[in-house]
C-alpha cells in the first residue's frame, strides 16, 4: 500500500514520440493515457494551452507538446494521445495537466546506471528539461524529460511573456477540433 | 499508525482544546466568578499537559503544567482571576499554537516568545507564591489520608498482542493497599473488571503502577475513606449508592472512549456524557472527495437521462427517474454536510476585538446575531480573512475612544455587531459598528486627488462607497499598524468576488457603518443559463439575467461602431462574443442576446444561441487560466462537453472599455 515508497523505486518509463524523436517520462508521473477527444477551446488562452477536456467530471487543461517545444502545432492523427500528468511545481503544488503527444510507443525499464548525461549545446530542445539520454539496443536515443520542470506554472508564465507565435493559435485549435 | 500520524492526531486534538480554551477565557473575563468555566479551563490545561508530554512536546507540557497550578489555586478558592492571568493565559495559548508547528524552536522568534511567556507565568506564580506553600501543606495532609479508588479495567483485543504482563501490573497495584474485585456480570464472560482499592497512596502512584495498561483503565476516586470498613461505609452509604450507579455509566462509556481525564470525580463524568453532541469531526479532504463523487454522479445521471430520452415506454426509464430523484437528494444532503455555522469563526473575531481594543484604549463590545446560519466550510474559511479585515477597520477607524464617544453623546462602549441571515437563495453577513461613519466628502476629495473621479463628475453616495473598494484607494489619515496600508478593501472585495459574492457599504456620518456581504450558500452548485458562441459554450448566473432577446446580425454589425444598443429607453453597452473572442466561424443570421443586470448596471452579451437552463456543478478553472479574469469557473454539461462560466462583473469592465475605445 505504501505508494510513495513504490514511486521512488520505479524505473519504468513511458516512451512517446514527437516528430522523429523519442522522449521518456517516468511512469509514476503519468496518471492516465487518453485517446484523442474533443477539446474545448478557452478564449484568449496562450497558444500552447489548446483547451480543456472533461476528465471524469474534472476540468483538465491540455497542452500541445509541439507548441510547448517551439515547433509547429501538432497535427492530430488516429495515434494522437493525451497523457494525463501529475505535475509538482517548485512551490510543491500538484496539478494535473494533459499533454498532447504524437503517439505513445511503449513502456520500458531504464536502469539509472544506463542513463547517459544530457546532450550539449545546439540541440533543438532546450536541455534544461532533459535530465539524460538513453540508447536502446544501439538504436535511437531517447531523451529523458523532467516533466515537472517542463510544465510548471512558472515556466508557463515565462513562456507566455515571451509570447510565442500568437497567430498560430486559431488554425491550431481549429485543427484539433475538427 | 506510525509516530508521525499520532503527532498529527495530537496537533488536531490540541488545536481543538485551544479553541475551546480561548472561548472559555473570553467568557471568564466577563464572569470571573464562574466556577464552571474555571473548572473547564483547569481541565483543558490538565489534558493538554498530559497529551503534550506524552508526545514529547515537553515545552508545552511545562507551560501548561505551570498554568494548571495557577488555575488549581483559583479552583480551590485560594487565588482570584485577574486580568493579568487571563492575558497571560491567552498569550500562552497563542504561543502554544506556534509551538505546535515549531516544537524545535527553529524560528528564533519563538525562543524569545517562550522566554516571555515563562516570565509572565513566573510573575503570576510569584504573586501566588505565599498561597502556594499553603496549598502544599494541604496536599500533604491529603496524601496521608486513606481513600478508596475504583478502577475499571476494560481491555480491548489488542491487549493480547501487546504482550503485557498483566499479573505483574496488578501485583504492583494491589501492593498499594487492600482491594476487592467486583464481578457484576456472572452470566456472561468477563470483558471488564471493576476493582476497589483502599490505599493511602495518591492517584499518581496508582497511575504509575498501571502505567502500561493505563489506557485500558478508568480510575475514579470515589471516597475519602475506607469503603471496606463497614462503620464508615454505613455513614456514607448514600454516597456509595450514588457511586455504584454512576459507575455503571462510566463502564458503559469506557468501552468507546478511554478518557485521559483520570482525575475526574464521578459526577463530572456524567456531565461530560451530557455535553457530547452528535457532531463528528471529519477530515475536510474526505468531504471534498465526497462532493467530487457526488458531482460526478450528477453528471453521469444527466448523461444517462439524455441518452434514454426516447418517447417510447421503457421500464428502465422508471428506475432512471428514481435514480435521478435519489441522486438529487444525495447531492443536497452532501452539500448540507459541508455546512458549518457562522459561529465557528465568530470566536476568532471576539478575540481580535478584545486584543485590539485593549491595544488602542477603546471599549468595544462584540455582539452576534444569527450566527447559527450555515455556510459551506470552504466559504467560511475563505471569508474569515476579509471579515477580519473589515472588523479591524471598524475598530481602528470606526469606533472612537470612550472620551470622544461621550463628547458625541454616545455610550463610552462601542458596539461591533456581526449579523448573519438567510434571504432567498442567498446568505447575508453584515458587520455593523456604531462609530463615526464614513465621511463621503473625504472620499470625494480623495477620489479626485487620486484621479478616480473628475472634478465635476456627479456621483451617487453608493458610487462613492464603491470607490473605496478600488485598488490603491485608502482614506486613512494616519497609517497605523492595524489598518490603512493601502492594501485594504480592494483585497476584501477580491476575496469576496472569488467566493462569487458581493459586498456593499452603507454608512451614515456620526452613526456608524455597515458592510453587507452577499453570498451563495454553496459555491459548488449554481443555477445558470447556457448559451453557445461558435462551438464554445458559456454560462451566466441565472440571477444576473434581465432578459433574453435576439437581434439581426446586420443590426449588431451596424451598431458595432458605438458598441451601444438601446434598451429600456437608454443605451447600454454590448459585447459581441464572436468578435471579442476572435472566432473565425460564420455569423448566423440572428444573434440571440442576453441582457445582464449586475450591480444596477446593464449590458448585453451578444451570443449565438441560447440553449437553456443548466444547473451547474462548478469546477475551478485550472490555475493555468487564472489570468483570464472574465472566466470564473467551468462546468461539465450533460453531453460531457465543458462550458465556461462568465464573470459578469469583470465582463462589464471590459464592455465599458469597448465603449470608451
Amino acid at each position: 500500500m505504501d505508494k510513495s515508497k513504490k514511486k521512488k523505486e520505479i524505473n519504468s518509463f513511458i516512451i512517446f514520440r514527437m516528430l522523429n524523436e523519442s522522449f521518456a517520462i517516468n511512469v509514476s508521473k503519468v496518471l492516465n493515457i487518453l485517446e484523442m477527444q474533443k477539446i474545448t477551446t478557452v478564449p484568449e488562452a496562450p497558444s500552447y494551452m489548446i483547451g480543456v477536456i472533461n476528465l471524469r467530471g474534472e476540468v483538465l487543461p491540455v497542452i500541445d507538446s509541439h507548441i510547448k517545444f517551439g515547433i509547429d502545432p501538432l497535427v492530430v492523427t488516429y495515434q494522437t494521445c493525451i497523457l494525463v500528468l501529475d505535475i509538482v511545481s517548485s512551490n510543491d503544488i500538484t496539478t494535473k495537466l494533459g499533454l498532447m503527444v504524437d503517439f505513445v510507443d511503449e513502456v520500458i525499464e531504464i536502469k539509472p546506471e544506463t542513463i547517459l548525461p544530457p546532450p550539449g549545446i545546439g540541440e533543438t530542445y532546450q536541455s534544461k528539461y532533459i535530465t539524460g539520454m538513453y540508447q536502446k539496443e544501439n538504436k535511437d536515443f531517447i531523451m529523458m524529460l523532467d516533466i515537472d520542470k517542463l510544465l510548471t506554472i512558472n515556466e508557463i508564465i515565462k513562456l507566455k511573456e515571451s509570447n510565442i507565435d500568437e497567430d498560430n493559435k486559431e488554425e491550431n485549435t481549429k485543427e484539433v477540433i475538427n | 499508525m506510525d509516530l508521525s500520524s499520532f503527532k498529527i492526531k495530537f496537533i488536531e486534538e490540541a488545536s481543538i482544546l485551544l479553541i475551546n480554551l480561548e472561548k472559555d477565557l473570553l467568557t471568564l473575563e466577563k464572569e470571573p466568578e464562574n466556577m464552571k468555566i474555571i473548572e473547564d479551563v483547569f481541565r483543558v490545561m490538565h489534558t493538554l499537559k498530559g497529551v503534550s508530554s506524552m508526545y514529547g512536546y515537553d515545552n508545552i507540557g511545562d507551560l501548561t503544567h505551570k498554568l494548571e497550578n495557577i488555575y488549581e489555586l483559583i479552583r480551590e478558592g485560594n487565588f482570584i482571576i485577574t486580568a493579568q492571568i487571563i492575558d497571560t493565559t491567552l498569550f500562552t495559548c497563542d504561543h502554544i499554537k506556534r509551538l505546535l508547528e515549531d516544537e524545535a524552536f527553529s524560528n528564533p522568534k519563538n525562543i524569545k516568545n517562550h522566554e516571555k511567556v515563562e516570565n509572565k507565568i513566573k510573575e503570576i506564580l510569584a504573586k501566588a507564591g505565599i498561597k502556594e506553600k499553603k496549598r502544599l501543606k494541604k496536599k500533604k495532609q491529603v496524601e496521608g489520608q486513606t481513600s478508596t479508588y475504583n478502577i475499571i479495567f476494560y481491555p480491548d483485543e489488542s491487549i493480547i498482542t501487546r504482550n503485557i504482563n498483566l499479573i505483574a501490573q496488578f501485583k504492583e497495584l494491589f501492593s498499594l493497599g487492600t482491594y476487592q474485585i467486583v464481578h457484576s456480570q456472572f452470566t456472561k464472560a468477563y470483558d471488564h473488571w471493576s476493582i476497589f482499592l483502599v490505599t493511602e497512596k495518591t492517584l499518581e502512584d496508582i497511575e504509575d503502577a498501571l502505567f502500561f495498561i493505563l489506557d485500558d483503565c478508568k480510575i475514579n476516586r470515589i471516597a475519602d475513606f475506607d469503603v471496606f470498613n463497614e462503620e464508615q461505609l454505613e455513614e456514607n452509604s448514600q454516597l456509595f449508592n450514588n457511586i455504584n450507579t454512576s459507575n455503571k455509566n462510566a463502564e458503559n462509556s469506557s468501552a468507546t472512549e478511554k478518557s485521559s481525564d483520570n482525575e475526574l470525580l464521578v459526577t463530572t463524568d456524567i456531565e461530560i456524557g451530557k455535553h457530547k453532541t452528535s457532531r463528528i469531526a471529519v477530515d475536510s479532504e474526505k468531504l471534498d472527495k465526497l462532493m467530487f463523487l457526488v458531482s460526478e454522479l450528477i453528471t453521469t445521471n444527466s448523461q444517462l437521462l439524455l441518452t434514454t430520452n426516447s418517447k417510447t415506454y421503457d421500464p428502465i426509464k422508471e428506475y432512471l427517474n428514481k435514480l435521478n430523484y435519489l441522486s438529487n437528494e444525495f447531492r443536497s444532503n452532501a452539500i448540507e454536510i459541508r455546512l458549518v455555522p457562522v459561529e465557528d469563526m465568530a470566536l476568532s473575531f471576539q478575540r481580535l476585538i478584545r486584543d485590539l481594543s485593549k491595544h488602542l484604549d477603546k471599549k468595544i463590545e462584540f455582539v452576534t446575531q444569527g450566527t447559527n446560519t450555515e455556510l459551506d466550510k470552504n466559504t467560511i474559511d475563505l471569508l474569515a480573512e476579509p471579515l477580519m479585515h473589515i472588523i479591524r477597520n471598524c475598530i481602528d477607524h470606526g469606533i472612537q475612544t470612550p472620551e470622544v464617544r461621550i463628547e458625541n453623546g454616545k455610550e463610552p462602549t462601542g458596539i461591533i455587531k456581526l449579523v448573519a441571515f438567510h434571504s432567498g437563495n442567498n446568505i447575508f453577513i453584515q458587520i455593523q459598528d456604531d462609530g463615526m461613519g464614513i465621511d463621503t466628502d473625504v472620499i470625494h476629495k480623495k477620489a479626485i486627488e487620486k484621479g478616480f473621479l473628475k472634478e465635476d463628475e456627479i456621483v451617487s453616495q453608493k458610487q462613492l462607497f464603491d470607490l473605496m473598494f478600488m485598488p490603491g484607494f485608502s482614506t486613512a489619515q494616519n497609517l497605523t499598524e492595524i489598518s490603512g496600508r493601502g492594501v485594504g478593501l480592494d483585497v476584501v472585495k477580491q476575496n469576496i468576488t472569488e467566493l462569487r459574492g458581493e459586498i456593499e457599504v452603507n454608512s451614515e456620518i456620526g452613526l456608524g457603518t455597515s458592510f453587507t456581504i452577499k453570498l451563495q450558500q454553496s459555491i459548488a452548485i449554481m443555477d445558470t443559463m447556457l448559451f453557445s458562441v461558435g462551438d464554445m459554450s458559456f454560462l451566466v448566473p441565472m440571477e444576473d439575467i434581465e432578459l433574453c432577446t435576439a437581434y439581426e446580425t446586420e443590426y449588431i454589425k451596424e451598431r458595432s461602431l458605438t458598441n451601444l444598443i438601446p434598451y429600456k429607453e437608454q443605451l447600454i453597452p454590448f459585447v459581441d462574443l464572436h468578435k471579442e473572442f476572435n472566432l473565425k466561424n460564420k455569423y448566423p443570421k440572428r444573434l440571440e442576446t442576453i441582457i445582464i443586470s449586475k450591480n444596477e448596471k446593464y449590458f448585453a452579451i451578444v451570443a449565438e444561441r441560447i440553449i437553456g437552463e443548466h444547473q451547474a456543478v462548478l469546477k475551478n478553472i485550472a490555475k493555468e487560466y487564472e489570468e483570464l479574469d472574465f472566466l470564473s469557473g467551468a462546468s461539465v454539461l450533460a453531453d460531457g462537453k465543458i462550458a465556461m462560466l462568465l464573470d459578469n462583473g469583470m465582463l462589464y469592465t471590459r464592455v465599458k472599455n469597448l465603449v470608451k475605445n
